[in-house]
């Protein structure tokens, strides 16, 4: 049984499903027999966390597992509790520690044929990316964005919002608004190109430099969705938690070479509240867990 | 052996001279400096004591400190505590953060920046109480000022109106509020974007 923190993502033909969403019977990705594949899920329920966990963060993303449960390593599995304990005790406020470094599916170019298309996956991307966005104050509502230097928030206004003219709120500490709600019945009918698709995506971020952005690591919502589409539609990315200590701040970069090696930048204990119990049909499967690769 | 004066603490290699350097024969990395000192347990003891001092220092009042205020008032409770050993204190916050022993809180500053404090898990359950309290208020009213913030919070929080700033900067910091107060001034107001 693979035991992670509720707020993740695992990959299916249609597109990213948060755990939440996920259910008995779905077809995840993960890697079988040493080849990508769709497994069944046998059981997906949610239960109080019961015990503290560990928080793994790589560059391909971070996830919230139970010290029983297993990552993918160049070494083989090991459990999430062993990695913890390879932390290097003596270095003291270093994050050292004896890590193999993590396997990850191939990034780049091997997305299955029988996948959507980005045109029949776009309604889902974007109702996941308001989500995502979405701040509700009483009466009133918006859509946080980061403050981009460029023009890139006007594609937002018009493939997210649904109104090319949204009227944007500049704040501070690099946010800014979309007031008011989205209008389905004004969006587009077309879908946007895949590079629009992940630009939308990013505007959830805040801009660095060309190519770069950073969310604060309270941000767990809008990263996990990001990671997961990013990884849906093969994007190489780069994820840098900083500090490695205890990391604030998660930069992403993008037009960076695919690998399937990732050190890991830090491990450590967390305490979710809820975490999910995933069983899969086929023994002998690693699950893709926002872009990690799960064991039993 | 003989402690040399000074020397009860591990020491930044960097910072003592060679004779000392040959009386301290351990070697550990802290955050970014290498450390030597007379043992392993020692230190064990350091972090111990940076700990219980760190304690000390937040808990009564309740405070939220940046890691450098936070040093400097550690450095102050500790005995012993030589001008060598001080630079160690930072890496052992971090490590203290990794392990749970002390909590990090994001806020904003009256500079316009990004900016994190540090204290101790008991109190960062009261400062997210906090937080729960001034965004209902922000969704009731559309603003909330810091007079009002202060009467809302738990009262262990209130008791600085710097620790009532540190929950409106938080809200400004993660995206759900936003603030008009100038440049270098506190912030006493946050409110929903218009």
């Amino acid at each position: 049984m693979i035991s992670v923190g509720s707020n993740a993502f695992v990959l299916t033909p249609s597109g990213p499903v948060h755990l939440d969403e996920a259910a008995e019977g779905m077809e995840v990705l993960a890697l079988q027999g040493g080849k990508q594949a769709l497994v069944r899920i046998k059981e997906c329920r949610a239960v109080k966390a019961d015990q503290a966990g560990v928080r793994l963060c790589t560059s391909i993303g971070d996830l919230a597992l139970a010290p029983t449960t297993s990552v993918v390593t160049s070494s083989g599995t090991i459990q999430a509790g062993a990695l913890l304990e390879q932390r290097d005790q003596s270095a003291l406020g270093r994050m050292e520690g004896s890590w193999s470094p993590v396997e990850a599916l191939s990034q780049a170019g091997r997305r299955p044929p029988s996948w959507l298309s980005i045109a029949q996956a776009w309604p889902n991307l974007r109702t996941q990316v308001l989500a995502a966005g979405a701040v509700n104050w009483g009466p009133k509502q918006g859509t946080r964005v980061g403050a981009q230097p460029n023009d890139g928030l006007r594609d937002f206004a018009t493939w997210v919002i649904g109104r090319p003219s949204a009227e944007l709120v500049d704040g501070r500490a690099g946010w800014a608004w979309f007031m008011g709600a989205a209008t389905p019945s004004k969006v587009r009918q077309e879908a946007p190109s895949v590079d629009l698709a992940v630009s939308c995506l990013l505007r959830l971020w805040q801009w660095v430099e060309d190519r770069r952005y950073v969310l604060p690591i309270e941000c767990e919502a809008v990263r996990a969705l990001t990671i997961a589409w990013l990884q849906w539609l093969s994007i190489p990315y780069s994820i840098d938690f900083k500090p490695h200590y205890l990391p604030a701040d998660a930069f992403i970069e993008m037009n960076v070479s695919a690998r399937t090696h990732l050190p890991i930048q830090a491990v450590l204990s967390s305490t979710p509240r809820i975490a999910v119990r995933l069983v899969m049909q086929a023994r002998s499967c690693y699950p893709v867990v926002n872009g990690i690769l799960c064991a039993e | 052996m003989k402690v040399p004066k000074g020397a009860r603490w591990p020491v930044a290699n960097n910072r003592v001279d060679s004779r000392l350097k040959a009386a301290l024969p351990v070697k550990r990395k802290i955050g970014m400096y290498v450390a030597i000192g007379e043992s392993d347990e020692s230190f064990d003891e350091f972090l111990d004591q940076v700990a219980r001092a760190g304690a000390h220092v937040l808990e009564e009042p309740p405070r939220l400190l940046t890691a450098p205020h936070l040093q400097n008032a550690i450095a102050l409770k500790m005995d012993h505590c030589s001008t060598a050993s001080k630079p160690l204190i930072e890496g052992l916050i971090q490590e203290l953060l990794t392990r749970g022993l002390f909590k990090r809180f994001a806020t904003f500053s009256r500079s316009d920046r990004p900016y994190n404090v540090i204290t101790l898990p008991a109190i960062l359950g009261l400062v997210q109480e906090a937080v729960a309290v001034t965004l209902r208020r922000l969704e009731e009213a559309g603003e909330v000022t810091a007079a009002v913030a202060a009467r809302a919070v738990p009262k262990e929080i209130a008791i600085t109106p710097l620790n009532v700033e540190l929950i409106l900067g938080h809200l400004v910091r993660l995206g759900l509020a936003t603030t008009d107060h100038p440049l270098g001034t506190p912030i006493q107001r946050i409110t929903v974007p218009a």
